[in-house]
């Protein structure tokens, strides 16, 4: 059993990620009130995104899992990824559609009606 | 020492990693499963991004102490997770009774989060947002507010109303679903309580507590996206 044993994170390495953890919640509460344009999704996103590794690497305790387990997560976010990346290339590349043509196509579909 | 470990593993061990590799695999079919939901809110924002930004004024809206429900709500979930791997944690070094409060602390963070999400609903409802037929009644604010955004970027209203409709649809869909597996979670912990009372869990025999968690965590995680994106995103 002593292989699992040098795997316990301190108690210390916990409250410190939780620190973090509040710190970034704070972060982007705060972020979000200034008005930065596209800048804000950006932040937000980033922001989160942080937040998550360090939830999966640290209270998930991935960072301490074998090889195995590595892949399975990244399969994960792989898929996830060419799911949004292969959906938003498509609709961000097309003709960009404004508010009144986005309804006039709607109105197309539904044969003129409404 | 032999009856911990089930005849197909090798070991303890192997035992526990197949354990955690089953969880993660269903944990990489949610991810797919919110990531589904979570890409046709993104084309929709794009696509309708006044009417939805009216909306995510609204999400945003309901606040306590001037700081909105759904900040608290994830300080609540974050806090939850710190809980959960502290409980995981006193189960690996076989601190029963350390690992019994925590997972009485989950469970009410838990139970505090949906409260704080049933406390959004019943404004979301009074506002008039609920995006069924019959409930859907923006009041008046709401309406001039939609109104003067329609005028603004020439929209028709009635489609605006529908965007803004959809929004909510978005809303309640994400929102509802996630709820949903924090109250499956909750049941779960609470089995989780039951077994540890009886001390079913020993420094070698954890893996329920450690496959639960793994749980608790994506749960968190998936909070942790649909935060920024319905609350915050202007």
């Amino acid at each position: 059993m002593e292989t699992s044993e040098h795997k316990i994170e301190g108690l210390p390495t916990y409250l410190l990620i939780y620190g973090l953890l509040m710190a970034l919640l704070v972060a982007t509460v705060v972020a979000a009130t200034f008005d930065l344009g596209q800048w804000n999704v950006v932040i937000a996103l980033t922001i989160a995104v942080l937040k998550a590794l360090l939830v999966i690497l640290f209270f998930m305790h991935v960072r301490h899992s074998s090889r195995l387990t590595w892949i399975f997560v990244a399969a994960a976010f792989v898929w996830l990824g060419l799911l949004l990346g292969l959906t938003l290339t498509d609709y961000t590349t097309r003709d960009q559609p404004t508010p009144n043509s986005a309804a006039q196509i709607a109105v197309v579909d539904n044969g003129g009606h409404r | 020492m032999s009856d911990l470990v089930a005849h197909q593993f090798d070991d303890l061990e192997q035992q526990t990693e197949a354990g955690t590799l089953g969880m993660w695999t269903f944990l990489a079919t949610e991810v797919l499963f919110f990531g589904g939901m979570i890409c046709g809110y993104t084309i929709y924002r794009h696509l309708y991004f006044p009417a939805w930004h009216q909306g995510s004024l609204i999400v945003d809206n309901l606040r306590w102490f001037g700081i909105s429900s759904g900040a608290w709500n994830t300080a609540v979930l974050l806090t939850s997770s710190l809980t959960v791997a502290l409980g995981v944690r006193a189960a690996k070094l076989g601190r029963n009774r350390t690992l019994l409060r925590m997972l009485v602390a989950t469970l009410l963070l838990g139970i505090a989060f949906l409260g704080i999400k049933a406390a959004e609903y019943t404004h979301e409802y009074y506002e008039g947002v609920m995006p069924c037929r019959g409930v859907f009644h923006p009041d008046d604010e709401i309406s001039s507010n939609l109104q003067h955004t329609a005028g603004e970027q020439q929209i028709n209203q009635s489609f605006l109303l529908h965007e803004f409709q959809l929004f909510w649809v978005f809303y309640f869909f994400m929102t509802g679903v996630h709820a949903l597996h924090m109250v499956i979670g909750i049941g779960l912990f609470t089995y989780l309580l039951i077994e540890a009372r009886r001390g079913r869990y020993t420094p070698q025999k954890h893996a329920q507590v450690e496959v639960m968690g793994l749980y608790w965590h994506f749960v968190d995680l998936v909070w942790i996206f649909l935060f920024p994106l319905l609350y915050l995103v202007r």
